[in-house]
């Protein structure tokens, strides 16, 4: 095997290395966040590092004009990755915020800002891949860092057998992508996605990219690899939840996308169909009905993020079948959820009482003694129904519109008929904030200023885009 | 214009924020006062000379995908936007409580948020704008009845909210699937009510389950008719009228329900016409089913709000029958039916929460000869009643005996059903007249009947004769929010044309358009 074929050795140009900035940016700045960590004042230190790094990177992305190819063509920085990478480092950014407020509560280390940072640098690798093996190290840049973020909250002793549960099988799902990248290179003599489509089809084509999109569908948490989603979500602190929901989501289901364009517009298109399409039909079922029985509010969100997986993985089949302006569908339906499940987390860690999961009686009556927390928890609750007002309708509808447009009418129906027993467990959650009385003993809310701003700026997108979408979405289609 | 008349309550309902409680409700009223009248000067405006849209509004909403906010109103809609505009304030007079209810402000901002809701569903030309607000609404209601309700609020407020998401969601996935077909037959993706009315969408008989305009007429319908509500969907409707505050029933039986109708009337017969004639038989039986069972369930309720609520059942039963059967008499019929139901259980919902608030029950076995405590409600009542059961002379017979004359037309033995549901209207509603205000008094403290005094356990009447609490009569805005419904009722028994004219011209080019140009 000639190594200079998998890796092309490409000399350095300007152009280049303009478009490497971003990660250089992010690998020294999560560098030094991590050796201020430990120091005196080091929480506020490493923190404003943190912030700091990923502004700087976020202005190197916005710097990049026009497409960048790097290393031979193995990273391609586009106008769409590089908004896609913006929104990545938005949601760290909010993650930061929300670290800020649980750093005490939960005994959390300094250094989780850093960690962060890494994740942040890893999905944006992800996101501009198209080389497999690349985005097998991204993958992992970004799972070790959120492996030990799960780990990290010391007050819980569930949290470390979360992280070590994720970790196992995170690790035996890199395998299994791996392993598919090996056949696909092994079979079609490529490792970049545009080659590999085109290449003749083989067995060995078609194994590889069911491998590789098993991989994936642990990443993203689709049935049946969801079983760690729930355990994980519960074991790691909220902030660390809410980020792995908002951004691995979101990052895993880019590269998601773009294996399955691939895989849809080749050869292998009716394997590839047939998985992602009992994939999503599982997925939405189980997601929503195993939802429906949940006693803790993280648990709870966590089958409802297996859920929004499902409904995700049908535009994902659409964007692949050429639906109207491929792509922007899912990837706004992340960003929206993004910003729904992060008010949603920021609003339950003023509200949690500190226990390992949130138990939904600490919200009773809360919506009446605290309007602001009560009015953002229900737009963010209802933006993930996906009822009218809310961005997370436009998204819903982007997705299931574009499903019915590529002829996915069953399931589409499928997809809305479960998001009616969502309707149930989100509004059980919203009657609850509203129409119960306050806990006797329960301990009053105390909203950290991270969390308030999260609250403010997520609300403040959710009904934005909820009432006038159509800029965002003409920005993404144009990509 | 039309806009201003939509959004004006949701300003409204934000600027709540900066009202002091005390003046909460007063200046809610006077907002439900300015959009009373900007829905006259539409009225006063409208050309009743054409069946096109006027007032129209037009602008891109969300281009990619021919999303407009298109805002029209003719004919058809200009009688039920009246119809909002006319309950709202009465609403507020006619529950107007002696103090503050628990986070008085909230429940004000559901009630207008909701006044949107409806006025948007009835002026959109769009159907995603219509779906849009058709799901705006479910939200304040989701509320009202949630925190304001009775003791099974929480199960009446879900079962509420999921019964009408079923529907609405797959009404959703149908207007997906016609704005794909627009993009196929037209060439441009657009949800404008206008350009879907030209798709042609394949019909065959030979195969009706899987034509696709069989399809589409089913995912619209099932949600139009769940609101209406048909039986057999409508299980929800009891569960809910029982346990939302006064003001909620009142919404909700005056305007909410007749969201489905005039979906029906919208949406579902013009756009779907063959599939909706192929439909038809199974409808209308259904609609019929409704009217007597509707009447049996009232007939046998000893709850007063119950029995209004099944009323209700049975009174849109005639609508649903009214419109499907494709006589033009028998479509107007069922507009005037729509807002003349709309008053009479507005009234009758009044009068149940008067009454339970002056006596904390409602179980018809405990009141009794009240007409001598209460003569202004006892005259109120009757009226009410009379506009039910559809006197002549009250607007309740102008709905019914045009829809029963329209079916007749068509067939006569569908007629002859419907109209053993008048007979059986009156019997359990004078029924219940006479159990409250005439006979023997059963008012004897309470606490111990069966149905609604659940929430006052505690309160203090146990030693004095009961009808001591009841001697106050109406109060001046009650007397006031009858007053204007009484006069409704007799204007339009006597001149219906008055408030219906306008309607006449858009009526006759629908029932043209759906069967064909030899209308009587």
């Amino acid at each position: 095997m000639n190594l200079t074929e998998i890796f092309p050795y490409v000399p350095f140009t300007d152009a280049g290395f303009q478009g490497l900035l971003p990660f250089m940016a992010l690998g020294i700045g999560g560098t030094l966040a991590l050796i201020l960590a430990p120091m005196k004042n080091g929480a506020l230190l490493s923190r404003l590092f943190a912030l700091i790094t990923l502004i700087v990177s976020a202005i190197c992305i916005i710097q990049l004009d026009g497409t960048k190819e790097m290393i031979g063509g193995v990273l391609i920085m586009s106008t769409k990755t590089s908004a896609l990478m913006l929104a990545l480092h938005m949601v760290g950014v909010f993650a930061i915020f929300l670290l800020s407020g649980e750093e005490k509560k939960e005994a959390l280390l300094p250094e989780s800002n850093a960690l962060i940072v890494y994740s942040i640098c890893g999905m944006s690798l992800l996101v501009s891949s198209h080389h497999l093996l690349f985005q097998f190290i991204a993958i992992e840049i970004m799972s070790l860092a959120i492996y030990v973020l799960v780990a990290m909250r010391r007050t819980h002793r569930t949290s470390a057998e979360a992280g070590m549960k994720y970790f196992v099988l995170g690790g035996l799902a890199s395998a299994t992508f791996l392993y598919g990248s090996a056949l696909l290179y092994g079979s079609t003599g490529f490792f970049t996605l545009p080659e590999i489509a085109v290449a003749p089809a083989s067995f060995l084509k078609t194994a590889g990219f069911c491998l590789v999109l098993g991989g994936l569908l642990f990443k993203v948490g689709a049935v049946p690899f969801h079983a760690w989603v729930p355990d994980v979500y519960e074991g790691a602190s909220l902030p660390v939840t809410g980020f792995m929901a908002a951004a691995v989501k979101f990052a895993a289901f880019c590269v998601l996308a773009n294996v399955a364009a691939a895989g849809l517009n080749a050869s292998t298109s009716e394997a590839v169909t047939w998985i992602l399409t009992i994939a999503a039909a599982l997925t939405m079922a189980w997601g929503n009905f195993a939802a429906l029985t949940q006693r803790g509010l993280k648990r709870l969100l966590a089958y409802s993020s297996i859920a929004h997986t499902g409904y995700l993985l049908v535009g994902v089949i659409a964007a692949g079948e050429g639906a109207l302006s491929a792509g922007a569908p899912v990837a706004l339906y992340l960003l929206f959820y993004a910003f729904a499940t992060l008010g949603a987390f920021a609003c339950l860690q003023a509200l949690a009482p500190g226990s390992e999961d949130v138990p939904m009686d600490a919200l009773a009556g809360r919506g009446l003694t605290h309007p602001f927390l009560g009015l953002g928890l229900t737009v963010f609750l209802f933006g993930m129904a996906g009822i009218p007002m809310t961005a997370g309708f436009i998204g819903k509808y982007l997705v299931f519109g574009a499903g019915v447009h590529t002829g996915h009418v069953p399931l589409v129906v499928l997809g809305v008929l479960t998001s009616v027993a969502a309707m149930y467990y989100y509004l059980r959650i919203v009657v609850t904030l509203y129409m119960k009385p306050v806990e006797a003993n329960a301990p009053k809310p105390v909203l950290h200023w991270g969390a308030a701003v999260v609250t403010v700026l997520c609300l403040m997108t959710t009904l934005y885009y909820g009432v006038a979408p159509a800029r965002i979405i003409a920005f993404f289609e144009t990509l | 214009m039309l806009s201003t008349i939509v959004f004006l309550p949701t300003v409204a309902a934000l600027l709540l924020l900066v009202v002091p409680t005390a003046y909460a409700r007063k200046y809610t009223f006077a907002v439900s006062i300015v959009s009373f009248l900007l829905a006259v000067k539409v009225w006063m405006d409208f050309d009743s000379s054409t069946a096109a849209m006027q007032f129209t509004e037009l602008v891109p909403w969300i281009p990619q995908l021919g999303i407009h906010y298109a805002l029209g109103i003719d004919g058809i809609a200009l009688p039920l936007v009246a119809l909002a505009a006319f309950i709202a304030p009465i609403a507020m007079l006619g529950t107007w409580p002696a103090e503050p209810v628990n986070k008085e402000k909230f429940f004000l901002a559901n009630a207008m948020i909701l006044q949107t809701g409806m006025y948007g569903t009835f002026l959109s030309t769009d159907l995603f704008l219509f779906y849009f607000f058709w799901e705006v609404v479910l939200i304040p209601m989701f509320f009202l009845i949630g925190i304001w309700g009775g003791q099974n609020r929480i199960y009446a407020t879900l079962k509420f909210f999921i019964y009408t998401m079923v529907g609405s969601l797959l009404m959703l996935v149908a207007i997906f699937w016609l704005g794909s077909e627009a993009q196929e037959q037209l060439g441009v993706t657009t949800t404008l009510m206008s350009d879907i009315a030209k798709l042609n969408l394949p019909f065959d008989p030979a195969t009706p389950w899987t034509s696709p305009q069989a399809l589409l007429f089913m995912a619209f319908t099932l949600a139009f008719v769940i609101k209406v509500p048909m039986v057999p969907f409508h299980t929800w409707l009891p569960d809910a009228h029982v346990q939302a505050p006064t003001m909620g029933s009142v919404f909700l039986a005056a305007v909410l329900l007749k969201m489905g109708t005039y979906g029906i009337l919208r949406i579902s017969l013009p756009m779907f016409t063959e599939a909706a004639m192929w439909a038809a038989p199974v409808l209308q039986g259904l609609g019929c089913v409704g009217i007597i069972y509707g009447a049996f369930c009232a007939m046998a309720q000893d709850d007063f709000k119950k029995l209004v609520a099944y009323s209700s059942v049975s009174h849109m039963g005639y609508i649903v029958v009214g419109l499907f059967a494709f006589q033009p008499i028998a479509l107007a019929g069922s507009l005037y039916q729509m807002v003349n139901h709309g008053i009479a259980s507005a009234g009758l919902f009044l009068i149940v929460g008067m009454l339970y608030e002056r006596l904390h029950t409602r179980n018809l076995n405990e009141f009794g000869s009240l007409a001598k405590s209460v003569p202004m409600m006892a005259i109120a009542f009757m009226i009410m009643t009379l506009s039910s059961v559809a006197l002549p002379g009250t607007n309740g017979f102008v709905g019914e005996f045009t829809i029963l004359l329209g079916t007749f037309q068509q067939s006569a033995v569908l007629a002859g059903i419907c109209g053993l549901g008048v007979i059986f209207g009156a019997v359990y509603s004078l029924k219940a007249f006479q159990k409250v205000m005439l006979g023997p008094s059963n008012v004897q403290g309470h606490g111990h009947g069966a149905h609604g005094h659940d929430d006052h356990a505690g309160h203090g009447h146990h030693e004095e004769p009961a009808h001591v609490a009841v001697t106050h009569d109406l109060t001046a805005k009650e007397i006031a929010a009858m007053a204007l419904l009484a006069a409704f009722v007799f204007a339009v028994g006597f001149f219906p044309e008055i408030f219906f004219g306008p309607s006449r011209i858009a009526l006759e080019t629908l029932s043209q358009s759906l069967t064909g140009p030899v209308a009587p």
